[in-house]
């Protein structure tokens, strides 16, 4: 090794050793998918986003028990909700049985239960209360009712936590519609503290197995937090099993091609390279980096596997020194114009794109570098390379004809077999969830009657108590509602959290201790209640007259923290009043609401949701059409070979159609991992268009042919071993790519194949 | 307190739980009336009711209140209709395990299903078939957090009183009419 090849060496080396320093003390990885769901400047779909993270519903795991008859379900659902409540991983545990002997009552309720009502402080309405609660305890009390109703003899407590529970608990034990019990498990941790969520899942299924039960009682969870754990643990493996099984074919392949076991080992430099170079480029731009990053751009630099396969083909013949300079102009381009467009990805609208567009750029530009000047040492190929120049060179005869018609028949497939639809804008195909288990998960939460996942009311103000005071105005208009039958219910922030104004208003109308005191014994006569029966409600009214209003810091540090965060968020500048509706008639509801002198916003989540992908898509196509203009710009400056760089774009615009109009007519249309894939697809057809429409010798041609058929086959058969994935992310990418790359090869071979042009005797 | 384990025993031999339910047995529809203290660290006194049981069928009570209030409760397995000032308000009995045993109890106490009370409690029969005396204490440990006992006083033919022991410090003792205890 010369002077000049140890110190390239050793500069990649300490490349690689200072992206390991780096990647050791600052690497923090990050499960959060919200990162992937595009960023958005309207407020309605920032609100929509905000509910997707953190959103009523994304902290409750869903248990289903079957397996036997409904009276025994309802016990073992009563046993498991006692074992569960009384850990502290759990806010809530619901099963529609509502009974405060074993709920008690949280706060701010138990102390602020004056403020959030209305209520008479009147003699004749505390007679009147009185008089019902003698008449409760007639027929039976208990140690927690008779504490209540000492503090409380309006019971207005119940009546609170009712309308705050996240799903109806009026009718008695939950049963869904296939006949399973249904609890409702609300985590203290957010869905996407996936470790929170496996420890309660955990602490789930011990509770039930602690539960002394016949066999043949099942046990389901599903939820958002339950899908993230599983989905955690399943790519996991999958990935395990598919990575192994693809390398394996990926080494069985090239062994079989070269038949050099050593080029095994160097074919991996170059990836491995430019992984840990733009690993630790992100890890320094954004701080963290997500686990989707290093997966799917793992996946997509896959195209630099490509690199070496073409030096290692041309190297048979040549010295690898000579046969770098040989296809360096053609790599270099390809690498860059696959560089732009992955730098495009990450333009297109979300911080977790954006760090897979540097990431796999960066990748692709250091695995071109690494194989230009690194490998060529390595390889051990002939001692010299022939003359090359003394030979005549070719270039192939480039027809239109395959890829043109392709084009057309893929239009017209589309419009076929897809019924002219691409795009799949539904949220939730961008899920990893197999659609059984979210299926599931639709039927146990329908037996609770949860708030409905789709309408929701909005408001917004830039001032808390201005919120706040709309919503008051608000509520007493949605309760006509209710009273109209357009709705079944709602909860709204100002059913925990009242104005300042409202407040102090309640408080103002609780009379003085004194006061109260002798208008409850003047109430107390001719009951059967002793005269201080009702001390702890006179000290509670005497405490709340002068408490500080309730604020969402104080909430904050109390049980009901995640209800207030659930309904009330600050985005974007501004207080946002989320209503969740239950039993809506949308369009009824929309109409009257026209006639509210109230800027509130009915918000369908789905039409949101599908307006929010689309946009995002858009953008995304946007940016990718300006990136293929700047390929064929650089082509065409690089290359200066306007009919080339036609047939070239023609190519590769023909494999995309091909394999769009396969994808859709293989699943419902297209969505954003299907956009990232066709990247690679770009990526690959710009690399096999550019190579086989290369100007060189006949033997050069031979290497080249050779390198495509070797790229095009490990692409192909890793991609389609990813597409044999059960996980739907990961089939998408695999089915796509693999279609990509073998619609590429095919078409990029038969263009460039039917003839072949004499050009020069010299060429190089 | 062995000596009074035996003493028990051996005054409770030569009749059964079985024996004595069925022989106080009510068959539905029947109706009986009652009178009903229900004392709690709440009240000064008692609460005194009066009023009737209609036994309408199997695994349906009326609890009718006449006095001092007028308000009726329809009891089923699965639900308690309330019927207070002319309005109706059902409520499931899932919501409170302990009022669904104790009413379940005294319905099987009516009925003399001896089965369905050794179900849900540990049965104790003492006294003589003249003047005996039933304890019902809850199997579930949750329910006894609630419940302390029911005890069921009868004679040959009558059931005469059902007491309830409620945790802390509540009771109520209902006791039917026209079955007078005999001595």
């Amino acid at each position: 090794m010369t002077g000049s090849k140890r110190h390239i060496s050793m500069a990649w080396v300490a490349l690689a050793i200072l992206s390991l320093a780096i990647l050791s003390f600052r690497l923090q990885l990050n499960f959060n998918l919200g990162v992937f769901f595009p960023d958005s400047n309207t407020l309605n779909h920032q609100i929509l986003l905000e509910q997707l993270r953190n959103g009523p519903g994304s902290r409750l795991l869903v248990i289903g028990l079957s397996g036997v008859e409904h009276d025994r379900l309802a016990g073992f659902s009563d046993q498991l909700k006692q074992k569960l409540a009384t850990g502290q991983i759990f806010v809530n545990v619901l099963n529609g049985d509502f009974e405060i002997e074993s709920s008690g009552i949280p706060e701010p309720v138990n102390s602020y239960y004056l403020l959030l009502e209305d209520i008479d402080f009147s003699k004749a309405s505390l007679h009147k209360a009185i008089e019902s609660r003698q008449r409760d305890l007639a027929f039976g009390g208990g140690d927690l009712l008779l504490k209540l109703i000492a503090k409380d003899p309006f019971l207005q407590t119940l009546s609170i936590l009712q309308r705050l529970a996240p799903a109806n608990t009026a009718e008695g034990i939950w049963f869904s519609g296939n006949g399973s019990a249904v609890l409702m498990a609300e985590t203290k941790a957010v869905a996407s503290d996936l470790g929170a969520q496996a420890l309660a899942i955990e602490t789930i299924r011990n509770a039930f197995s602690d539960i002394n039960k016949p066999d043949g009682v099942e046990i389901e969870i599903t939820g958002v937090g339950a899908f993230g754990v599983e989905l955690q643990e399943i790519i996991r493996a999958e990935a395990k099993k598919r990575t192994m099984l693809a390398s394996a074919v990926l080494m069985l392949i090239l062994l079989l091609i070269y038949r050099k076991p050593r080029l095994l080992l160097i074919v991996s430099l170059p990836l491995a390279m430019g992984f840990l170079v733009g690993l630790a480029l992100i890890t320094l731009v954004f701080g963290s980096v997500h686990g989707i990053t290093l997966a799917f751009g793992f996946t997509l630099m896959g195209i630099a596997i490509d690199y070496p396969l073409h030096l290692f083909s041309h190297s048979r013949k040549n010295a690898p020194a000579d046969a770098i300079k040989a296809i360096w102009p053609t790599l270099r381009i390809g690498a860059l114009s696959t560089a732009i467009a992955y730098v495009a990805l990450s333009l297109s609208g979300s911080q977790g794109l954006a760090q897979l567009g540097l990431f796999t750029a960066t990748g692709v530009i250091v695995a071109a570098l690494v194989t230009r000047t690194w490998l060529p040492q390595l390889i051990t190929g002939p001692a010299c390379g022939k003359a090359q120049g003394l030979l005549a060179s070719i270039s192939p005869k480039l027809v239109f004809l395959p890829a043109l018609a392709c084009v057309v028949l893929s239009v017209l497939a589309i419009q076929y077999l897809g019924e002219g639809k691409i795009w799949d804008d539904q949220l939730s195909s961008l899920s990893p969830v197999p659609k059984q288990r979210l299926l599931t998960d639709n039927t146990l939460r329908s037996a609770a009657a949860t708030a409905d996942m789709r309408y929701q009311l909005v408001l917004h103000a830039t001032s808390l108590e201005t919120l706040l005071r709309q919503n008051e105005a608000l509520d007493t208009l949605l309760q006509e509602a209710v009273n109209d039958g357009f709705l079944g219910g709602w909860q709204s922030a100002s059913q925990l959290l009242p104005s300042q104004h409202l407040q102090k208003r309640r408080q103002a109308t609780i009379p003085g201790s004194e006061q109260l005191a002798t208008r409850l014994n003047e109430a107390l006569q001719g009951s059967a209640f002793r005269e201080d029966a009702f001390v702890p409600f006179l000290q509670n009214a005497d405490s709340v007259k002068h408490f500080a209003s309730l604020t969402p810091e104080f909430i904050a540090n109390t049980e009901l923290a995640s209800w207030l965060e659930s309904h009330l968020i600050f985005v974007a500048g501004q207080w946002v009043s989320l209503i969740s509706l239950s039993q809506p008639q949308p369009e009824k509801l929309a109409v009257r609401i026209k006639t509210w002198d109230i800027d509130v916003d009915l918000i369908d989540l789905q039409q949101s949701s599908q307006a929010l992908v689309s946009n995002y898509r858009v953008g995304a196509l946007k940016t990718i059409l300006f990136a293929s203009l700047a390929i064929i710009m650089l082509l065409l400056i690089d290359q200066r070979q306007v009919q080339r760089i036609a047939w070239i774009a023609v190519t590769v615009v023909s494999a995309l159609s091909v394999t769009v109009a396969t994808v859709v007519s293989l699943h419902d249309g297209l969505t954003i991992i299907h956009l990232v894939a066709l990247l690679l697809v770009i990526g690959l057809g710009l690399d096999y268009a550019l190579f086989l429409s290369r100007q060189e010798t006949s033997d050069g041609q031979m290497a080249t042919r050779h390198a495509v058929l070797a790229c095009a086959a490990t692409t192909t058969a890793t991609f389609g071993i990813l597409a044999m994935s059960s996980i739907p992310v990961l089939k998408f990418l695999g089915l796509t790519v693999a279609i990509g790359s073998i619609s590429s090869f095919l078409l990029a071979w038969a263009g460039s194949s039917l003839y072949k042009q004499r050009i020069s005797p010299d060429a190089n | 307190m062995l000596c009074i384990l035996i003493l028990i025993s051996a005054n409770a031999q030569g009749f059964d739980v079985h024996e004595v339910l069925t022989n106080t047995a009510v068959t539905p529809p029947d109706r009986v009336s009652f009178r009903e203290e229900r004392h709690n660290p709440m009240f000064k006194q008692p609460i005194v009711l009066t009023g009737h049981i209609d036994y309408i069928k199997k695994g349906r009570l009326r609890k009718v209140i006449e006095t001092p209030f007028s308000e009726s409760y329809l009891i089923t397995d699965t639900f308690i209709e309330i019927s207070r000032e002319g309005t109706s308000q059902r409520l499931s009995l899932s919501k409170s395990k302990p009022m669904r045993t104790m009413l379940s109890g005294i319905e099987a106490v009516l009925a003399g299903d001896t089965d369905k009370l050794s179900s849900q409690f540990q049965l104790e029969l003492t006294g003589t078939e003249h003047d005996w005396f039933l304890r019902l204490k809850p199997k579930s440990n949750r329910l006894a957090k609630h419940l302390t006992s029911m005890l069921v006083r009868g004679n040959e033919t009558n059931i005469i009183s059902i007491r309830i022991d409620l945790k802390p410090g509540e009771w109520s003792l209902m006791e039917f009419q026209g079955a007078a205890p005999s001595s």
